[in-house]
């Protein structure tokens, strides 16, 4: 900040500076305040965020383990299903959306989805993983039993 | 079904299982006593 200086000169001159100087502060504090207010969310489309729900959350929670509480249980198999053996149920075919997208994953995702828990209560009827409201079974040739929970 | 897409997401993005693990879990920890007794991949 400038700081004015009595340098001597004539009255006239000393107002002049001083002038100067208080135009210069305000001007200077002026466009302090109008970049303050220079909201760049006004100048710059919002960037959209491409960062998946579930990932954000995770990280949000700092990553609470629960690995513990499960420790004590063992992985159940889960083959893999082929899906040129499939004949699709009817209310997987009737059910619409990506329903039958997700037995499609839940068929070709064994070895993943076995280590994915259900939170439907369904523990209760002897499901193990996530994978177990989808497909009860899968047969040695690669055809599949489904169960009916999923969708319901 | 929600966890199922959330795993095709997660998986979609390359994360590993035990990271896919982690995430779900966390969405749905409210829920944790109803989840079941599924163990958590090797790390």
């Amino acid at each position: 900040m400038a700081v004015l200086t009595n340098t001597g000169g004539s009255e006239a001159e000393r107002r002049l500076t001083r002038r100067f100087a208080l135009r210069w502060a305000v001007a200077g504090a002026g466009s302090a305040l109008l970049a303050g207010c220079d909201d760049k969310k006004s100048k710059s489309p919002t960037p959209t965020a491409t960062v998946a729900p579930t990932a954000t959350i995770a990280a949000a929670a700092g990553a609470v383990d629960f690995s513990a509480r499960f420790a004590a249980f063992a992985p159940t198999d889960e083959p893999n299903g082929d899906l040129a053996k499939v004949v699709w149920p009817a209310y997987v075919l009737n059910a619409g959306g990506d329903v039958k997208q997700l037995y499609e994953f839940q068929v070709l995702n064994g070895d993943l989805m076995r280590w994915m828990p259900c939170f439907c209560a369904c523990k209760g009827d002897g499901h193990h993983n996530n994978r177990d409201c989808y497909v009860k079974a899968v047969n040695a040739d690669g055809s599949v039993v489904f169960d009916a929970m999923a969708p319901t | 079904m929600t966890v199922t897409r959330d795993v095709i997401e997660l998986n979609a993005q390359g994360l590993s299982p035990r990271a896919i693990r982690v995430a779900i879990d966390a969405k749905f920890a409210a829920q944790m006593e109803d989840a079941t007794d599924t163990p958590y991949p090797p790390a």
